[in-house]
């Protein structure tokens, strides 16, 4: 399994480029973070690489499905597989903890299912797992609205550990200094990291000790001379 | 030392001209409605209204009248809640087809928008009219007259609601995955659903009201016995009638309350 994006190239609607010639191959198991200043083009890369985005020029093969925007059929069986996690949850107020992040598998459940589950959680075992590795376990039942910026983060991140998807990208922000080749963020946890280094993923900031790093920085993005 | 800025408010013209225009527009609309203050407050008009109002009194009692009364009374609430109910169950899933989310055909989805038109700018007096007809005299064809107006409003009201709500939730759904019916319920409805309960209940308020008058055409309920009553010229019992349909109005909107804040 892996994620090949080969002499990619994607313009926005107004013409803005945003991204020229990239060439990036991650293999499973591999850690990649993406670094860059703002507006470089690092989170329409990862959309490019999530399937949200279709290329204007160029080939994706993500998780072994060449192109997978083509057609709906093909998106419905790899979105399931790719798990995104946004600067700002994209979660309801109203919704509780619970539902919100059983609608992780909302692409895999059986209609019945994912409707009775409005109702009544159809898997709240699950979900407290999940919400147990990102601290969050007592949570459960509360309303989203009721949260802190901080936890609704931890909350979309448990969504995308019950997706358990195949891929998973993720921005976060939040980078605080490069030193030594290590990379430290504010997040509340090393361990919630942890949780999610089982996976193919790509990210835009994470412990990379042993992953590859490619360094954004103007030089991955940019036009090859 | 902080600088003093004379800069004039760029909004300042625009605003006076706007004003100035509405102020000019009032006065032929007030013409074309031939507004006449003065006919209300004339002496001569005084005294008709007093001695009509005079005739209302005292209000009509009696227990096996008021008992008429009180199931004429819950007749007016069945209707307005039949139709209420009959309205949701349409207007939610057009409003849905209808709104920008659903990727439906333009011709089709250009249908059920001039349908909904079309249910809502018929009045419910005429709407009644028509139901009489086709379902014969009492309570169904008001209930039914109600729900074809009321349709035509919530699926207008709510198909706005969904176009304004965030998409963001909803995206998030489906690059994981989820079809668009799954994720309308889980990210979208429960953004809109204060907004929904509030029309709702809204409607539902007006819906009393309106029941009320829909008696006047053979719909039943406590507008009918109010119909019969002013034809009789039996004032005093006409009288009962509307403090029943106010009593009933104030009953509802306090009902109503209680269940938006058990909403919120």
């Amino acid at each position: 399994m892996s994620v090949t994006l080969d002499q990619l190239d994607f313009v926005h609607p107004n013409g803005w480029v945003a991204l020229e010639r990239i060439q990036l191959q991650v293999r499973t198991g591999e850690h990649v973070a993406l670094i860059g200043p703002s507006g470089a083009g690092k989170t329409t890369l990862l959309s490019v690489m999530g399937a949200r985005l279709a290329p204007t020029r160029g080939h994706v093969t993500v998780l072994d499905q060449a192109d997978g925007m083509q057609d709906e059929r093909s998106l419905r069986l790899l979105r399931p597989r790719i798990g995104s996690i946004y600067q700002s949850p994209p979660l309801p107020g109203r919704q509780r903890v619970v539902t919100a992040v059983l609608a992780g598998r909302l692409g895999v459940w059986p209609a019945w299912k994912s409707l009775a589950s409005l109702f009544y959680p159809m898997d709240i075992n699950g979900a407290s797992k999940v919400l147990s590795q990102v601290q969050l376990s007592d949570k459960l039942f509360d309303r989203c609205d009721q949260l802190s910026g901080g936890q609704l983060q931890r909350v979309g991140m448990a969504r995308v550990l019950y997706q358990q998807a195949d891929l998973v990208l993720s921005c976060f922000p939040r980078i605080v200094g490069l030193r030594d080749g290590d990379i430290a963020f504010d997040l509340p946890a090393k361990e919630v990291t942890q949780a999610m280094l089982n996976d193919l993923f790509a990210n835009e900031a994470t412990q990379a000790k042993d992953g590859n790093i490619y360094a954004a920085n103007n030089t991955l993005l940019q036009q090859p001379a | 030392m902080t600088k003093i800025d004379n800069r004039r408010d760029p909004l300042a013209v625009s605003r006076l001209s706007m004003t100035l225009l509405i102020v000019l527009l009032a006065w032929p609309v007030l013409k074309g409605a031939e507004f006449n203050p003065g006919a209300l407050f004339g002496a001569e008009n005084l005294k008709v209204i007093g001695r009509f109002l005079a005739a209302f009194l005292p209000p009509q009692t009696g227990a096996e009248f008021l008992s008429e009364l009180f199931k004429a009374s819950l007749q007016t609430l069945a209707i307005a809640t039949t139709g209420m109910v009959l309205a949701l169950l349409v207007a939610v899933p057009l409003a849905y087809r209808v709104s920008r989310v659903c990727r439906s055909h333009p011709g089709l989805q250009l249908i059920m928008r001039g349908l909904l038109t079309v249910l809502r700018g018929i009045p419910e007096l005429v709407w009644a009219t028509l139901t009489v007809l086709a379902v014969g005299l009492g309570p169904f064809a008001g209930a039914l007259a109600l729900a074809l107006h009321t349709t035509g409003v919530l699926g207008r009201l709510f198909a706005q609601a969904i176009d304004n709500a965030t998409r963001a939730p909803t995206l998030a759904l489906q690059h994981a995955g989820a079809s668009r019916s799954l994720d309308f319920v889980y990210a979208t409805l429960p953004q809109i659903a204060p907004q929904l309960v509030a029309y709702t209940l809204y409607r539902w308020e007006m819906n009393i009201r309106m029941a009320a008058i829909l008696g006047f055409v053979g719909a039943g309920g406590l507008g009918q016995l109010l119909y019969v009553a002013l034809s009789l010229m039996d004032y005093p019992l006409a009288c009962t009638l509307i403090m029943a349909m106010l009593l009933l109005s104030m009953l509802v909107d306090q009902a109503s309350a209680l269940l938006r804040r058990c909403m919120a």
